[in-house]
């Protein structure tokens, strides 16, 4: 039998493996039969377990009662879950939808033949599948203990235990940081290290933000700037984050370009231009670049490592550490979202039991239409059970 | 069809084997006599329809267990019971805002095994996205995605997108707190979108909040156009498998 072979562009090398009738096995009985065992269990299995295990069925819907918390489907709580860390649409739309080109995009980017149809096929295959699993598990958690504040805890418990400060002691965190540093370090800024001087203290700061959303709002620092350029008063000092917070968007409006609102456009075409825009800089900082940029840095981190340890050589290795990596997101925000999120996507742990009072919608009220009066009878018979 | 068989020995096994596989209704049903020998184990293959997305033959090492876990398979499987349950489910319930509660409710407690089947169809919804995601993962630890499987790797991340809005739509319809709440926030995700994302929104919903438009949307796509459109992915993977030479084998 003749087997059309086909060569990816640029290349001689035939794709197509050819077929050993020596070391094949009938379908009928090797094949389907495994298929029917495997389908025999799988039905025992289910219907055992449907035995065992009830479907949830909770009050009817009642859009008045809004259960805290309130969650998606499981295999939507990692979107759910990245929903808390940035900007709703970054998050639900955005990343995702970035994931899944690129996820589609795989095959014809790493267009390689070696290593296909065994598992881990490749040399390193399974050294940097384990790396990038165990990278990712911590990067994913250190990300979101970070987001939570769990450090300024941790710290504020270990200050008190060790003697660095007294309990209940004033103190703001990290209180005012001030990169271009003149005058006293004494009002308040750092009080946890007071350092006088050094280049590093910023990236410090930074790191022992309390979360990203801090450096819209507790992180402030102080500028004086000697030139005033153009008309207005201004008090000699650019301050973040207030005179950060409404920027308009570059040169729109000046002599170089304006930008003319296009009323013969529909809405949602005119939303796509920023004639008018002014830019909230520590918001964007918060929602968009700190989120995105921990994203971008933990697969740089990731495969940089791996190259340089020289795991990785190829981009069959790079796409073994990044799915891998996006799996393990996957599974770990799935995980987070659904067994450490309580009320108000609060963070606490699985074995937190939340006060029934807390949830006014676990009181039992059943409405069924009153055509229904033999159904309604026995749904009230159960519901009281 | 040619008989090449040889002819009947003298006992009385082979007596009854000749009456039940040889007459002439056995044939009209299955061209092949019973598949005991290579010819019409092959043939047993080849002219069913329910058998025929099989090859006739296959290489060794792709019946082990541990070289794909049936996960493929057992998606298929997954749906294949979803759509028997589901279907099982369609005749008692009514989905209107008015009826879907109570309906469930009642299929609960007023059928016969009528829970039972609402579990079946709840647990193996479930188990179909985490057997889809595994599978993917096995294609993808397998390298099975490279050339010339490219393009059956793209149809197995729409069909992934296709499971989870199967079972995304599903989860509203028994219509109690935890289906309202949860479609609430899963179409706020996606009305975050940015531009369209109030239109999408509506358009998901019909309407500006989850209400008996969403209900009957959610209804019709989960039980006739998604499954449809699953189907004929599915096909469209199943068919390229064959055509791309089988299971990936190192070269």
């Amino acid at each position: 039998m003749a087997i059309i072979t086909r060569t990816p562009q640029g290349s001689k090398e035939t794709v197509r493996q050819k077929r050993e009738r020596d070391q094949e096995l009938l379908v009928w009985p090797d094949l389907v039969f495994v298929e029917f065992i495997c389908a025999l269990l799988f039905t025992i299995t289910f219907v055992v377990l449907s035995v065992l295990v009830d479907a949830p069925l909770l009050n009817k819907a009642n859009p008045n009662i809004t259960p805290n918390p309130s969650k998606a489907p499981w295999y939507l709580l990692n979107l759910q879950e990245l929903l808390l860390h940035m900007e709703a649409g970054l998050a639900g739309v955005v990343v995702p939808t970035i994931a899944l080109v690129v996820l589609i995009a795989m095959p014809y980017i790493d267009r390689s033949n070696e290593g296909q149809g065994v598992w881990f096929g490749t040399k390193n295959a399974v050294r940097i599948t384990l790396f990038a699993f165990t990278f990712a598990s911590l990067y994913i958690t250190a990300c979101i203990l970070w987001d939570d504040g769990a450090h300024v805890r941790v710290y504020e418990q270990a200050s008190v235990t060790f003697g660095f400060r007294e309990e209940g002691d004033e103190w703001t965190w990290p209180g005012e940081i001030n990169p271009f540093r003149e005058d006293d370090p004494d009002d308040g800024a750092l009080s946890f290290l007071n350092p006088a001087e050094g280049a590093l203290l910023p990236i410090w700061d930074f790191i022992f933000f309390e979360n990203r959303v801090a450096i819209r709002e507790t992180w402030t620092w102080s500028m004086p700037v000697p030139i005033q350029p153009g008309d207005g008063d201004h008090d000699g000092r650019l301050d973040w984050p207030q005179d950060f917070a409404n920027v308009p968007i570059p040169l729109n409006g000046t002599w170089i370009i304006t930008f003319d609102e296009p009323e013969w456009m529909p809405g949602w075409m005119q939303r796509l231009y920023w004639y008018d825009r002014h830019l909230d800089v520590p918001e964007i900082m918060a929602i968009y670049v700190l989120p995105l940029t921990a994203i971008i840095a933990g697969i740089v981190i990731m495969l940089v490592t791996l190259f340089k340890l020289g795991w990785a050589t190829t981009v069959r290795d790079a796409f073994i550490a990044m799915f891998t990596g996006f799996m393990l997101t996957y599974l770990a925000l799935t995980l987070i979202g659904a067994a450490f999120r309580g009320k108000g996507q609060e963070l606490v742990p699985p074995t937190h039991v939340p006060n029934l009072e807390e949830f006014p919608n676990i009181s039992r009220e059943v409405e069924p239409p009153s055509q229904y009066a033999l159904l309604d009878a026995q749904v009230s018979a159960r519901v009281e059970v | 069809m040619a008989r090449t068989e040889q002819p009947r020995g003298p006992g009385f096994g082979d007596f009854l084997y000749d009456k039940l596989f040889h007459n002439y209704i056995w044939r009209s049903i299955f061209r092949s006599g019973y598949p005991n020998t290579p010819r019409n184990q092959m043939l047993a293959v080849a002219t069913s329809v329910f058998l025929h997305l099989h090859p006739t033959r296959i290489h060794k090492t792709h019946v082990k267990i541990t070289h794909t876990y049936c996960l493929g398979g057992l998606s298929f499987f997954m749906f294949l019971g979803l759509t028997v349950t589901g279907v099982m489910l369609m005749f008692y319930y009514v989905p209107s805002v008015d009826r879907a509660y109570t309906d469930i409710a009642a299929l609960e407690t007023n059928v016969r095994f009528g829970m039972l089947i609402r579990n079946l169809h709840r647990w193996m919804a479930h188990a179909m996205v985490i057997t889809v995601l595994l599978h993917m993962m096995r294609v993808f630890y397998m390298g099975a995605y490279k050339p010339p499987r490219e393009f059956n790797w793209v149809v197995g991340v729409i069909l992934l997108v296709l499971t989870l809005l199967l079972s995304f739509t599903g989860y509203l319809l028994p219509w109690d707190q935890l289906a309202l709440w949860a479609i609430t926030v899963g179409s706020n995700i996606a009305g975050a979108a940015p531009t369209l994302g109030a239109q999408t929104r509506i358009v998901m919903l019909g309407g500006i909040e989850v209400g008996p438009g969403t209900l009957i949307r959610f209804y019709t796509l989960h039980v006739i156009a998604l499954p449809l459109l699953a189907a004929i992915f599915m096909s469209v993977h199943f068919w390229r498998i064959r055509r791309d030479g089988g299971l990936a084998r190192p070269l």
